[in-house]
């Protein structure tokens, strides 16, 4: 099974980052403060999204009538995914 | 209910959502002929005594749904600059549609002949009115209140859907278009198209 990435602590709900990271090849092991990326700290629902717009050259149309949804409901998906981009890109900023 | 009108906005593709909004408004406007009344208004019905030419309803119709098309996308735009004229369009044909069900309630001027047994007994100042008569007035208009608030359920529900609108914004924008516009297709269906008296 794939492991889920998880994004908030669940003792305290912040936002969790990486503090270790390995190769798997020769196991060197590298320790730190590593914020996750803001596409990261999406949900996976919207991660999918994300890819099925690069993947339909951002062609809305497209990707309606592939979900199966109305155009004005995928363009508003994008603007939620885009307005929570932005808020989390704020966050990682400040 | 409210998933299922959501659905409608939500999952019909534009085309789909447009053939169906179109059949049904001209579908209306010939039932509204055929049992003799108008839409006047954009949530009303009005039943007519004289027989008017057949495209008056189709008039009337085209008129309010065109109308409350270019208000609530003027007000989409305030919401929201990406909103589509075409899925304003939809919702507020696909929303009527449901008003034309009124109609079926006049078939065989069923619903006329009982508010005129009615406004008799009320003309000759009857204190109270026979069950007989009341009773099926009340279910119609119950009927009839049932389909409006449906109606604006739907358009509701597709302005939202339409706009991306959220919150108090949303329905204090949507109320104030229903009631700037509300009384508009009155004064063309009045005195444009067909001008008449009640």
């Amino acid at each position: 099974m794939k492991a889920k990435l998880p994004l908030y602590c669940p003792s305290c709900h912040s936002a969790l980052s990486a503090s270790q990271l390995s190769c798997e090849q020769c196991h060197t092991q590298v320790s730190g403060h590593f914020p996750l990326p803001a596409l990261l700290r999406l949900t996976e629902e919207e991660q999918h999204f994300v890819l099925q717009f690069l993947v339909n050259s951002g062609s809305l149309k497209e990707m309606a009538s592939q979900m199966g949804k109305s155009y004005p409901t995928v363009r508003n998906k994008l603007d939620d995914v885009i307005a929570k981009v932005k808020s989390l890109t704020v966050e990682t900023d400040e | 209910m409210n998933k299922w009108i959501y659905y409608i906005f939500e999952n019909w593709n534009e085309r789909k959502q447009f053939g169906i909004g179109g059949v049904a408004t001209i579908l209306g406007s010939t039932l509204a002929y055929m049992v003799n009344m108008r839409y006047v208004g954009l949530l009303n019905i009005n039943i007519l005594s004289p027989r008017l030419p057949f495209y008056t309803p189709l008039l009337d119709n085209i008129t309010n749904v065109l109308l409350l098309s270019i208000a609530l996308f003027l007000a989409g735009l305030f919401l929201n600059a990406k909103t589509r004229f075409l899925d304003i369009l939809n919702v507020a044909m696909l929303s009527r549609a449901v008003l034309y069900l009124g109609c079926l309630l006049n078939i065989n001027g069923f619903f006329v002949s009982y508010s005129e047994k009615v406004l008799e007994q009320v003309q000759q100042g009857a204190l109270e009115i026979d069950n007989q008569s009341m009773i099926p007035m009340l279910i119609l208009a119950l009927i009839s209140l049932v389909f409006l608030i449906v109606s604006l359920w739907m358009l509701f529900a597709g302005f939202k859907t339409a706009t991306n609108g959220k919150g108090t914004k949303l329905v204090v924008v949507f109320i104030a278009v229903l009631v700037v516009i509300s009384f508009v297709p009155q004064l063309f269906a009045r005195y444009i198209y067909y001008p008449f008296n009640y």
